[in-house]
């Protein structure tokens, strides 16, 4: 268990620059979570953590050691890779007692760690088997063995189950959860899936363009967004941003007036960016309190317990949701409730959030 | 009807199958037979007593079966020593060539550097000269280091040939395996050479196996430099030891042959080794893709 400080953080790849000061501590034994669209930088910033990219600006340190200038090996760290990175050659025991070996550690201390851990991962069966000879499941619990049987003091995973089936990225996603529970390391992970990101973390830190949009525990980042891309970016379907604006009682959107309370510093007038999460526009039947306008409906989705309801206002397509047993008809025009008090609103011009 | 239609065709396209699997079984045969031949000869005249050797109408099969070629290349001294010096010369320039090459590949396939792609230019264009135009600078260069007539002037030159062709041969091989290795092995603890050691070469045995064959094959069969490079009968090689045959003893057809068989032997086992280890997976498994 360590805490690691990431300062300034700067990386420049030739006269581009991937990172522009990064700032991120993260307590000992939490569970960090860097989420954002590719090309953010949420990679780069683990690598540069692991030591596999050399650092242009800035310090990190694990534990209270700066380690900008440490190797890979002296810095405790252990990495599960994307794609595993089994060693081909190498059976699933060698794999993950390859680490050890290379510190030059007892054979029987060895051979207890790694018999331990693959006895927490079911892999005891297949320690003679090589990464060939494993399934897409198998081969990830390996990859997560290599790097539990080193102890190290932090643990980074970069997209770890981004190449298996839907199925087994929920039961691996659980399964890890359980793992830090357990092991109570500090773990960094990289992923651009909202749903791991937010089951998995204690702290999310969502990146975009080589800076840190926002951080903060799942609830702040998903209740309360700092910024116009972090609301847009959390949570399926995504929230419904539409840009409106400012009347004495409320907001005009589109042709219709929705009577709601807007923050002070805006006046009559004002454009606004108003956000509303699809769970807060329901029929109106559903959701008595909110501000009601019959719209059309254009189409239906069925989820299951719930329904995805799609309606344009003006332009504007906005989705909406109802329970699973509500009927509606596609085409027909529906009273929709929209709850004002759980709206956002946000300048149009700095994306920021206006409270 | 339509029944009868389909069966027609049916029936049509199994005579059409039939017809194109007897056409690419002819069109190996003969190939095979081409191929073959000679080899074939080669061995049959090694088994003939010199008379028969141009017998007409010619026979594949000797009347009796005649190893007197084979005796007496076996016991001559002679013999030997071209055969150990083949030996060494193919053995010394595989393990240097397979070394140099393969950390020179390790380099180029891993790391950037200044001039690196001049570099990796350069080192095909070497491949694309005439020897033959070499030969009078190499001797050149031989005598002048001290090395004539000695199997380091031999095996240094094949060096120079055999070198580019491991190089580029194991470092498309390296390109092929993916970095995330590297990178696992490294967090591991492994330094850049240990990641090349264990965790690379284990991964590349089959681009190693079929690099050391060619060079092998390469710095085995090589007449021309051999000839000129070196001179007293203790030098020589294989090839230069069958071409002098030919003036020195006369045409003496079974031994000829008899030492030609004796010299290919290590080839054809080479390739029947070789076969067996380039067939199969990679780097399959270790990496999901």
């Amino acid at each position: 268990m360590s805490r690691i400080e990431i300062r300034n953080l700067v990386k420049m790849y030739g006269a581009h620059k991937a990172l522009h000061g990064i700032d991120i501590s993260i307590q000992p034994g939490e569970f960090c979570v860097l989420v954002g669209p590719s090309g953010c930088g949420k990679s780069t910033t683990l690598r540069m953590v692991a030591g596999l990219e050399t650092i242009s600006g800035g310090e990190i340190a694990i534990g209270e050691r700066v380690v900008n200038g440490l190797r890979p090996k002296e810095r405790g760290i252990a990495m599960v890779f994307q794609n595993y990175a089994l060693y081909p050659s190498k059976t699933v025991y060698n794999n993950m007692a390859f680490s050890l070996q290379l510190s030059r550690m007892p054979r029987d201390e060895i051979d207890r760690r790694v018999r331990e851990v693959a006895e927490i991962l079911e892999l005891t069966p297949l320690l003679d088997r090589k990464p060939g000879a494993l399934s897409g499941g198998q081969r990830q619990r390996v990859a997560m063995g290599r790097a539990i049987v080193r102890d190290p003091e932090v643990f980074l995973f970069d997209e770890p189950l981004s190449n298996l089936d839907a199925k087994l990225r929920g039961q691996m996603r659980a399964e890890i959860k359980r793992l830090h529970q357990r092991l109570e390391n500090t773990i960094i992970y990289v992923t651009h899936d909202q749903v791991e990101a937010m089951t998995l973390a204690d702290r999310i830190v969502i990146m975009r363009d080589g800076r840190i949009e926002q951080q903060g525990t799942p609830d702040q980042i998903f209740h309360d967004p700092d910024t116009v891309f972090v609301a847009g970016f959390m949570g399926s379907p995504p929230m419904n941003l539409v840009e409106c604006m400012v009347t004495p009682t409320g907001l005009k959107l589109g042709q219709n007036d929705i009577a709601c309370a807007t923050p002070s510093s805006l006046r009559a007038g004002d454009s606004v960016i108003c956000g509303i999460r699809p769970d807060d526009i329901r029929p109106s039947a559903d959701l008595p309190a909110g501000a009601s306008i019959t719209l059309p409906v254009n189409l239906i989705e069925q989820l299951g317990t719930e329904k995805l309801v799609h309606f344009m206002v003006g332009e504007h397509a906005l989705i909406g949701k109802t329970g699973g047993r509500t009927s509606l008809t596609e085409g027909a025009a529906h009273p929709l409730s929209f709850d004002m008090a759980h709206a956002y609103f946000f300048d149009p011009k700095t994306e920021k959030r206006i409270r | 009807m339509a029944s009868t239609g389909i069966q027609a065709r049916m029936i049509n396209e199994e005579r059409q199958q039939r017809w194109r699997r007897f056409g690419i079984y002819a069109a190996l045969t003969i190939v095979t037979i081409i191929l073959v031949f000679p080899i074939l000869w080669m061995i049959s005249v090694s088994l003939k007593p010199t008379t028969e050797t141009f017998s007409l109408p010619p026979r594949l099969l000797p009347e009796e079966f005649h190893w007197g070629g084979y005796a007496k290349v076996l016991s001559d001294p002679k013999f030997r020593t071209f055969l150990i010096n083949s030996y060494i010369v193919g053995l010394a320039v595989t393990f240097l060539s397979l070394v140099i090459g393969t950390l020179a590949a390790f380099g180029f396939s891993r790391y950037r550097f200044f001039g690196d792609r001049v570099a990796k230019l350069f080192v095909i264009t070497t491949q694309m000269v005439p020897t033959i135009t070499l030969l009078i600078p190499y001797f050149g260069v031989i005598v002048f280091l001290g090395l004539y007539d000695t199997l380091w002037g031999l095996i240094l030159t094949y060096l120079t040939f055999a070198l580019p062709y491991s190089i580029v041969m194991m470092n498309g091989y390296l390109d092929t395996i993916p970095k995330d290795f590297d990178e696992a092995a490294t967090i591991d603890g492994c330094s850049p050479l240990g990641v090349l050691v264990r965790v690379l070469l284990p991964v590349a045995v089959p681009g190693i196996i079929s690099t050391a064959v060619y060079t092998f094959l390469l710095a085995w069969n090589e007449f021309l430099f051999a000839l000129a490079l070196t001179r007293s009968m203790e030098m020589r090689t294989v090839p230069v030891g069958i071409s002098m045959m030919v003036g020195e003893f006369g045409l003496k057809w079974d031994e000829m042959m008899a030492f030609s068989v004796i010299g290919s032997l290590p080839v054809l086992v080479l390739f029947m080794l070789v076969q067996r280890f380039v067939v199969g997976g990679l780097s399959a498994g270790g990496v999901k893709g």
